[in-house]
């Protein structure tokens, strides 16, 4: 029903989609992380 | 738009539908996981129903009346989060389920087994939700916004609405990558970008909000979590943090996430009016556009929820001129509806209605929004019931009634049979009157000072509220009418044809198969000119 080319094509958007959310996920945490003081205090 | 040129090829029977409880437990048909959906949201619709008719209770008068503080902030938090997560969001992935591969012409979603774990995931997470409700400290009552400090206070519920939000959050951008993959994957040849029906391209950019948005949701309950379990600092001042940030990552995600609930709403719209004015819709590329705009604007409007906060007047211009900007591709599309319909030959069945219904309302929900965008105004009705009036008029009347109006339009296509006519249309009538009856006052009231959020409230509102804790009875006995029709159409009625709508101007792949579509369709796929 779906050529290897189609396939390859669909895996590609899953990865790059994923990857995306993922991306945004952790890059948010980071971004927010780097907002806030951290570390010891005096 | 596409001419439905394909062939109605998938007459010979291919119903090889699964039985049993199997069939649902191991769906992988898009129409089968679809109806899962749209049960789901159905019942979700109702439970979050259920609260609303608990706080219009409390509120009929002054003075506390049947529940506790604590429970009434319960109700009003979870009422949100059931209608938003349960209710509307599913019910939009449902109709995409039915309906995106049958109107780009595939044989079904592109990943059908990740599209049963989307489903299956969301049971499971709300109820943990509705779990909560029986440990200590009672289910989470701090707002559906989860704001920090006030949300750290939780009891024991704080855990499971966390791991809530991420099984949610999860299940929507599986859903989410599913519907992109299957629209830039999966189109029938000639199905070109912009031949697509708008419900289509509304819920492919739908899809991508998606994708953006919720993992910042995730991230910024996944910090709630580790500020209440593991002593991190992210928005406690005590240990340097900031609870304001909380707001603009919240907020990041939340307004995208108000058209994540209507953008689909606008795709249904613009099928429905062009059918029964029997004109083309007007302007097809510029409603692609202005969606297109839509999502842009919603990632750099997300301060106009905290004005308040404090910001800069720099900020505060920003937020305010970028907010009003979105009515400029708004105002696009609620001219391309009414120029279809101008000097159309418009019937109004229930499906017409609803849109008709939407036209108006979501536009009076629109309005106000503007006056909320005004950031000296704001600072007078934040957190008054004139917000409240507001999104529940782009809420309910907008994206509710879309969706009864998608239901109305498809259901003959799911059942096979047409629905009760009359019914239906008391049905929009008793909605859209009770409707304005429980929202409209709401202006009034927020106007004149009324807190949102509060069980009780000072004398001089007690009218308002009686009035619109009346309407709000009435429309919730009202959609008993709607799962009655649906279950009567399930059961029987006049047959429909292919077309449904056979003397209007319905077009797309969906009404070239059989009514009810068969359980397999457009295996070849279908030629589109």
């Amino acid at each position: 029903m779906q050529d290897v080319e189609k396939q390859r094509r669909i895996r590609r958007t899953v990865i790059t989609l994923a990857v995306v959310a993922v991306g945004f996920y952790v890059g948010f945490i980071l971004y927010t992380y780097s907002m806030v003081p951290h570390g010891q205090h005096p | 738009m596409a001419h439905a040129e394909a062939h109605a090829h998938d007459g010979h029977d291919h119903d090889h539908a699964p039985s049993g409880i199997g069939r649902w437990l191991f769906a992988t048909n898009h129409k089968d996981i679809g109806t899962m959906y749209l049960v789901f949201a159905l019942v979700m619709f109702f439970i979050g129903g259920a609260m609303a008719m608990v706080i219009r209770a409390e509120l009929f008068k002054p003075g506390l009346q049947f529940v506790d503080p604590g429970f009434f902030n319960s109700m009003t938090t979870m009422h949100a989060l059931v209608m938003i997560f349960g209710g509307v969001m599913p019910a939009w992935t449902g109709l995409a389920n039915w309906m995106i591969p049958l109107q780009v012409g595939a044989p079904d979603m592109a990943l059908p087994r990740m599209n049963n774990y989307s489903f299956w995931i969301l049971p499971f997470a709300f109820s943990l939700l509705m779990i909560s409700f029986f440990l200590p400290g009672g289910a989470p009552a701090g707002g559906w916004t989860l704001y920090p400090p006030l949300v750290l206070q939780a009891g024991d519920s704080f855990g499971l609405t966390i791991f809530a939000i991420h099984m949610m959050g999860i299940s929507s951008i599986m859903g989410a990558i599913n519907v992109v993959v299957t629209i830039m994957n999966m189109r029938a040849p000639g199905m070109d970008l912009l031949k697509m029906p708008l419900f289509c391209w509304t819920w492919l950019i739908t899809a991508y909000l998606l994708i953006a948005t919720m993992p910042v949701l995730a991230g910024a309950v996944t910090m709630l979590l580790t500020d209440h379990y593991f002593g991190t600092a992210f928005f406690n001042p005590a240990g340097g943090g900031d609870p304001v940030m909380f707001q603009h990552i919240f907020w990041f995600f939340g307004h995208p996430e108000v058209y994540i609930l209507i953008l689909p709403a606008f795709g249904i719209v613009s099928e429905v009016i062009p059918t029964f004015s029997r004109k083309p819709l007007f302007g097809y590329e510029s409603m692609v556009y202005a969606t297109g705009s839509i999502a842009f604007l919603s990632f750099i409007v997300w301060a106009h929820h905290m004005f308040t906060v404090g910001m800069p007047l720099a900020g505060q211009l920003f937020f305010m001129l970028s907010t009003m900007l979105i009515a400029v591709p708004t105002g696009v599309k609620v001219f391309n509806w009414t120029t279809t319909m101008w000097r159309g030959s418009i019937s109004y069945e229930p499906p017409m209605l609803f849109a008709l219904a939407f036209l108006f309302l979501f536009t009076i929900g629109g309005f106000s929004g503007l006056m909320l965008a005004i950031a000296p105004v704001d600072f007078q009705y934040h957190d008054t019931y004139f917000v409240v009036a507001h999104f529940h008029y782009v809420l309910v009347p907008g994206a509710v009634f879309a969706i009864m109006a998608g239901v109305y339009y498809w259901l003959p296509k799911w059942t096979g049979h047409m629905y009760d006519m009359k019914l239906a249309k008391w049905h929009f009538w008793l909605s859209t009157i009770s409707v304005n009856v429980l929202f409209f006052p709401m202006h009034f009231l927020g106007l004149a000072g009324m807190p949102r959020r509060i069980p009780d409230y000072n004398v001089q509102f007690a009218d308002w509220n009686m009035v619109a804790s009346i309407g709000g009875f009435a429309f919730g006995l009202s959609q008993v009418m709607f799962v009655y029709i649906i279950l009567k159409s399930l059961r029987g009625g006049p047959k429909a044809s292919a077309r449904v709508w056979d003397d209007t101007n319905s077009e797309g792949l969906e009404w070239t198969v059989p009514s009810p579509a068969p359980f397999h369709t457009f295996d070849t796929p279908p030629v589109v000119k």
